[in-house]
């Protein structure tokens, strides 16, 4: 199996998550949106640089909002992808938990390995 | 028969005495007709001559010292000129380093060259001349395997350098000359010092055969500070720690690692350490049981926490996947989908119509189905969770078990017919890259085994076996790389007793007992 971890594209790149849209929304919202997406995109406005979908925040592009307007065109695509869209997205990642304060389970990273030997840094 | 021979033998030697006296009498006519100058060109002549044979002599006599102290050119070698960073010097003088190097004297010259050039900044033009005296000098034998890694590392690809010199643990040792096998462990012990991955440190620091004053000074240094003890020797002491430290090259760089060992309390008897304390658990973005209520967003809450885990980049560990992921959570995930389709089938039936599509909502759950399958045995792969983790009754598992068996079964059979063609058509990969080969090739069989247990084995061994044979056997006629067949031959006959294949293991059992 040659599955990349970024292959899992049903949840992670769903086109309702990239345009931030239900799956009950009309066509003329998926253009609306869209519209206003490339627009803000093409400003370079951090605010649209990135959604969230169910695996975590992620990269948005224009090239990706242009390929989920035409996903979301075609009918009989819409319809698989308003399956995968059925949990709403999550508002923001939740902070990670602070590390216990336990010793490690060795010493950290040793950098200088190779220059021990003589060896530059590989 | 034995009589006449001594006759003629006799008959010789009174042929030699009477061919003697007129090379004298030439002599002697010569210094009458010719005079004394006769007598100063015959001098000179027998000076150069003498001269001559006095440096051949010489010569063998520096090449039988170098064989009786052969062990310590190679050490003065990396400690001057290689450590120097010449790398044509090095090349051309680890041939004086041929006991060291054992059968192949081309590979420790281009071993030589290879530590050379991680020893200076990287230059492309000596890495290529380099690579062509691989090809042209090393085509068989470890040197060029650990050449190849040593200058993948030189050019900062650290993962194919890794691959290739853990080829070098798969190598026969009756082939595998020491300095080989020490420059490979090095640079593995380096590297693994540099992940953190101390594990790998203590492990491969004090292997016989393959450690160096700088390796077990680091293996030394981790076991103390970690509490355990190396394979083979306790916990050490401040005083061994000091002397470890004084024996190892690159004391200054480690001084800092030798403090902190030496702060660390020894511990006195063998136990069990401590289990490290669990790293923090990823917290889930959407929590399932919010979701309790509707089935089809449950399952999908559910695969989102699972599919959350996967490692981020490809290559990684998927280390929290595989101790979170058990068989039970597996069970409950597919019990979930399962419990999903009947209810997604009648909301897509609802879309399909007011959306006019033409796809009819079976057939599009049919595709999601596939796809969920997929992704699950994806999961199952990564977390290394068996076949049988799957509840063959539940029917979504069931296809999930499928995906699994037929990608594994699948890749195997791929990589066996790739042997095969490659061995039918004479194709030759350089040694290096043979090895990589069938490394993948073998961690490819390893993984279907264990996921895939007995019954999997049983199937793709025939196969296996009769192209991995042919390969090897092809590698030892036809190629004389008889350390990487070596061991193929003897792997051939473990599984061949694994599967109790009775004809294989008696094969087999001649192929390991052959020796060049």
């Amino acid at each position: 199996m040659s599955q990349k971890p970024d292959d899992f594209q049903a949840l992670a790149d769903n086109p309702f998550y990239v345009l931030g849209l239900r799956p009950d929304c009309s066509r003329v919202d998926v253009e609306r949106e869209g519209q206003k997406l490339l627009g803000m995109l093409g400003l370079k406005l951090k605010s649209a640089a990135t959604y969230m979908s169910p695996l975590g925040p992620r990269p948005r592009t224009e090239d990706k909002v242009r390929a989920a307007m035409a996903a979301l065109r075609d009918h009989e695509k819409r319809l698989a992808h308003e399956f995968w869209a059925s949990l709403p997205p999550p508002a923001a990642p939740p902070k990670p938990p602070p590390a216990p304060e336990t010793k490690g389970p060795g010493p950290a990273p040793f950098t200088e390995a190779f220059a021990a030997l003589g060896w530059r840094r590989s | 028969m034995r009589h006449d021979a001594t006759k003629m033998t006799e008959g010789r030697r009174v042929t030699r005495r009477r061919g003697a006296w007129p090379v004298f009498a030439l002599l002697v006519l010569g210094i009458v007709v010719g005079g004394p100058d006769f007598v100063a060109q015959s001098y000179a002549i027998g000076s150069v001559l003498g001269g001559i044979i006095l440096l051949i002599a010489l010569g063998s006599w520096v090449m039988a010292l170098l064989d009786l102290v052969g062990g310590l050119v190679w050490p003065a070698l990396r400690h001057t000129v290689i450590a120097a960073g010449l790398v044509r010097t090095s090349y051309w003088l680890a041939f004086l380093a041929r006991s060291s190097w054992e059968r192949e004297h081309e590979g420790g010259q281009v071993v030589a060259a290879a530590l050379a050039l991680l020893h200076r900044s990287h230059d492309a033009a000596l890495a290529s001349w380099l690579e062509g005296k691989i090809q042209a000098r090393a085509r068989s034998g470890l040197g060029g395997i650990v050449a190849t890694g040593l200058l993948a590392a030189s050019r900062g690809d650290r993962d194919g350098a890794r691959d290739i010199l853990l080829g070098v643990d798969g190598f026969d040792p009756d082939f595998a000359p020491k300095a080989a096998r020490r420059a490979a462990n090095d640079w593995l012990v380096a590297d693994a010092a540099a992940r953190g991955d101390w594990i790998t440190v203590m492990r491969r620091g004090v292997q016989p055969g393959q450690a160096t004053a700088y390796t077990r000074f680091l293996a030394r240094a981790a076991a103390r500070i970690r509490g355990e003890a190396l394979a083979g020797e306790p916990n050490p002491t401040d005083f061994g720690l000091w002397i470890s430290w004084l024996l190892a090259p690159g004391r200054k760089a480690m001084r800092p690692l030798l403090d902190q060992a030496r702060a660390a309390p020894r511990v006195l008897h063998q136990r069990k350490p401590p289990p490290p304390a669990p790293p923090p658990a990823t917290v889930p973005l959407i929590d399932p049981s919010v979701h309790a209520d509707d089935p089809v967003a449950h399952a999908q809450a559910l695969h989102a926490t699972w599919l959350a885990l996967r490692p981020k980049t490809a290559g990684q560990p998927a280390t929290e996947l595989e101790q979170r992921l058990s068989a039970t959570r597996m069970q409950e995930l597919c019990r979930a989908w399962e419990a999903a389709w009947a209810p997604a089938e009648r909301r897509m039936r609802q879309r399909a119509a007011a959306l006019t599509a033409q796809t009819r909502a079976e057939e599009a759950l049919a595709a999601i189905r596939r796809v969920v399958a997929r992704e699950l045995a994806e999961l199952a792969r990564a977390a290394k969770l068996p076949l049988d983790s799957f509840e063959a009754e539940v029917p979504t598992a069931a296809l999930a078990a499928e995906e699994l068996r037929a990608e594994l079964l699948g890749g195997v059979e791929a990589g066996s017919e790739e042997l095969r063609a490659r061995t039918a058509a004479d194709r030759r990969l350089p040694p290096a890259e043979e090895s990589r080969a069938w490394n993948q090739f073998r961690r490819r069989y390893e993984e279907a085994v264990l996921l895939g247990g007995m019954a999997l084995r049983y199937l793709m061994f025939p196969q296996v076996h009769r192209d991995v044979c042919g390969y090897a056997v092809w590698l030892w006629n036809d190629r004389k790389e008889y350390g990487l067949s070596g061991p193929m031959f003897q792997w051939l006959l473990a599984e061949a007793e694994a599967v109790g294949d009775l004809e294989a293991i008696e094969l087999q059992r001649k192929n390991v007992g052959a020796k060049r």
